[in-house]
């Protein structure tokens, strides 16, 4: 019995002497370089290469689009506004594309409805609302690819729009709910406000600046044209109000 | 050091002069002359303990460990919590450039890989955490709990000396308040448990009370059996007990006096550890099976008392550690020319010396933490009642008999008695003891192990070194 008591003692150090052993030849390799070393990778410097069947962001090669929306239809959780319009030569194009990317989660039936394989997951799955910088020095929200987001926000309104997008519905005063609609997409949805975000391709962006002069300048022309014709239409009343004056002047004259 | 007392009573004096009542005075010129440095030094210390291990934890796991915080982060955290919302970004900027510049960037460096400044991160996460107190505790002894639990760990200090001249109070029952004053751990843990009012908790507590009363006995024997062999329960003279003089300094230590000593360091080692609660005796925080044990319900600075109450606590038994069995604050050579030096330079060698053991300690603790897995209860139980508590009273008896046998031959040898406190043996007497008990522990352990079957294949295997991967 004295002998079973030793020998447990002995054994129990023994197995500890070698476990001791075993951590300490891992803690030897890893500071001294040897072997494999350390195992982890730094995320944020350091990054892996996705595998390829990766569900990352969603990308759509918008000219092969064909606005059938059974992207929408599958997706689960409606993040797709999606619209469609003629072009010069009569032909259908997808016009809007927006997926609500804070919605999306990254189940890939939607690519899998897609019939021309236009709606596909790729590699990326970072979303920096703060650091994400274009070549023009302009900022985007949720995006990897910000030359197709047809909204633009300088520094200051992208620091106005994280403060106000952490707000609670009913904390948004007046002044930050017109800020909101006045940071709206030209196309008339405040998809900023919900988080959205517009996949155009380059060409498509040049095509939406091009349409946003237009529509500005259209919208010029007809104020000044208004404000020709309600000119017109005073220098006229003035005119007759004149004429008027004129007329009765001497009507009145001889009165008194 | 006497110096300093005089500044201490004076200091009271003055309290008192100022209208304060006596006792007042003494505690309040306590707190400014012992509390504070003791905290200052200590505090600090725990701090970067809990660092050191992260970085230990790290490397037997194939990881880095804490490696991002830095100036940067540091500077922007002060920004964040100091600035409206409008300068952040330029001020942000501005610590990228800051931390560009050479010597800066270097520091940063440092600071970061080796993980240093995640402790200011950390301090701040858990200074900004809510104040969260659940409903249903006892409010009572759930906000009572984390304060016990810091002042069981730091009451023991009082006594630990960190050189001839600094020590809190060179109270003559040393041991016994190291023992007292460490019970209130017990108590803290048992308050949070019960006070949570939530079944983890309470299992954690009645595990940990369990636990700690059992360890005591284990620790109890070791310590009266240095103690015994040392002649005082005063750990100054303990340490003075294991001067050696010569360049050799440490024959004098317990460690090498005996076998038995070398067994009861590694009973009170194992002991003491499971008082505190560390991994692999750590039943009472039992992650995978109580949530968090008994401080479930602890969140923000009282998790953190606890957390510092646990690192102070290895820091505590690094301590013992030293002065029962490794000759305390003394150099393991030529401890004769540093008691010559004045006592300023002898201080601070001292104290730099007793740390360094503290470390080397507290740094074992960690490698134990990492190396093995948690017993259940039972199994640490078994351990305390079945294993460490007879172990300790035999290396106690054993003891005794060597200084019996000790005494007798100095007195025929050299024709005089053992002088107490004298720990240490004579030369012959010293042999004598390291071949008989030496040779009985090791024909025991040959007879042991071939009483039984022979090790399973499976820790045979274990015990030679596996193969490596190409
Ligand atoms: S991945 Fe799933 S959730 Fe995301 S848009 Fe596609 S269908 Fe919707
Ligand atoms: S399913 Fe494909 S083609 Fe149809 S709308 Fe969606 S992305 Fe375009």
């Amino acid at each position: 019995m004295l002998l079973a008591w030793v020998r447990d003692i002995v054994e129990g150090v023994e197995s500890f002497v070698v476990g001791m052993g075993s951590t300490a030849r891992f803690a030897y390799e890893n500071w001294s370089g040897k072997a494999t070393g350390a195992m982890t990778l730094e995320y944020p410097a350091q990054k892996q290469a996705m595998p390829a069947a990766f569900r990352g962001h969603l990308f759509n090669n918008v000219s092969n689009c064909i606005t059938c929306k059974l992207c929408a239809k599958a997706c689960p959780v409606d993040c797709f506004v999606i619209e469609g319009e003629r072009n010069e030569e009569n032909k259908f194009r997808t016009s809007r594309f927006d997926i609500d990317l804070t919605k999306c989660i990254y189940c890939g039936l939607c690519t899998r409805a897609c019939p021309t394989d236009c709606l596909t997951m790729q590699g990326g799955f970072e979303l920096d609302p703060v650091n994400t910088v274009n070549q023009r020095g302009q900022r985007f929200l949720f995006t990897q690819r910000p030359d197709q987001l047809d909204v633009r926000l300088e520094g200051a309104e992208v620091d106005r729009l994280l403060r106000v997008s952490s707000l609670k519905p009913g904390e948004v005063g007046a002044e930050d709910r017109a800020f909101l609609d006045r940071i709206e997409d030209p196309r008339g949805t405040a998809i900023i406000a919900k988080f959205g975000v517009g996949y155009y391709t380059a060409d498509e962006v040049k095509q939406v600046d091009a349409r946003r002069e237009e529509l500005k300048k259209a919208k010029e022309a007809q104020a000044a044209a208004a404000k020709a014709a309600a000119d017109k239409a005073k220098a006229e009343a003035a005119a007759k109000a004149a004429a008027d004056a004129l007329a009765s002047a001497p009507a009145q004259e001889p009165k008194p | 050091m006497n110096g300093f007392h005089q500044s201490f009573l004076a200091t009271a004096a003055w309290f008192s002069s100022c209208g304060l009542p006596g006792w007042l005075g003494l505690v309040l010129a306590g707190v400014v002359f012992y509390a504070v440095p003791l905290f200052a030094v200590v505090l600090p210390i725990a701090g970067l303990g809990q660092i050191f291990e992260r970085k230990i934890a790290a490397a037997m796991q194939r990881r880095i460990g804490p490696s991002t915080t830095g100036i940067v982060g540091i500077l922007r955290l002060t920004v964040n919590l100091a600035l409206p919302w409008k300068a952040k970004a330029e001020c942000n900027r501005l610590a990228e450039r800051l931390v560009a510049f050479g010597p800066v960037a270097l520091l940063d460096r440092l600071l970061t890989r080796t993980g240093v400044a995640q402790l200011a991160a950390d301090g701040v996460k858990m200074i900004g955490k809510e104040d969260l107190v659940p409903s249903g505790v006892d409010g009572w002894l759930f906000r009572a709990a984390p304060y016990l639990a810091i002042a069981g760990a730091f009451l023991p200090f009082v006594v630990v000396p960190w050189s001839q001249h600094l020590v809190g109070a060179d109270l003559s029952i040393g041991l016994v308040w190291v023992a007292a004053a460490g019970g209130l751990t017990a108590v803290a843990i048992l308050l949070a448990g019960w006070g949570s009012n939530n079944k983890w908790t309470m299992l954690g507590g009645m595990r940990a009370v369990a636990q700690i009363v059992s360890y005591e006995i284990p620790v109890g024997l070791c310590m009266a059996a240095v103690a015994m062999w040392c002649g005082t329960l005063s750990l100054q003279q303990m340490v003075a007990a294991q001067y050696h003089p010569g360049v050799l300094s440490f024959l004098g230590w317990n460690l090498i006096q005996s076998p038995f000593m070398v067994i009861l360091a590694g009973t009170f080692y194992l002991a003491a550890i499971a008082e505190c609660q560390r991994t692999p005796f750590d039943t009472a925080e039992a992650e995978s099976e109580l949530v968090s044990g008994f401080n479930t319900e602890m969140s923000g600075l009282r998790w953190g008392m606890f957390a510092m109450a646990e690192y102070t606590e290895t820091f505590l038994i690094g301590a013992l550690f030293a002065v029962l069995f490794l000759g305390g604050y003394q150099s393991p050579v030529g401890e004769q020319w540093i008691l010559s030096l004045p006592p300023l330079a002898e201080t601070v060698i001292h104290v730099a010396i007793m740390t360094a053991k503290c470390l080397v300690a507290i740094w074992v603790m960690m490698w134990i933490r990492w190396t093995l897995p948690r017993f259940r209860i039972d199994q640490v139980m078994r351990l305390a009642w079945l294993k460490l508590v007879p172990l300790a009273l035999v290396c106690l008896f054993g003891l005794a008999l060597t200084m019996l046998l000790g005494a007798r031959i100095e007195q025929v040898a050299y024709g005089r008695l053992l002088s107490a406190p004298s720990a240490q043996l004579p030369l012959i007497a010293w042999a004598l003891s390291w071949l008989l008990a030496g040779g009985a522990i090791i024909a025991l352990v040959v007879a042991a192990k071939r009483s039984g079957p022979p090790m399973p294949a499976a820790l045979r295997r274990l015990t030679t070194a596996p193969a490596r991967k190409a």
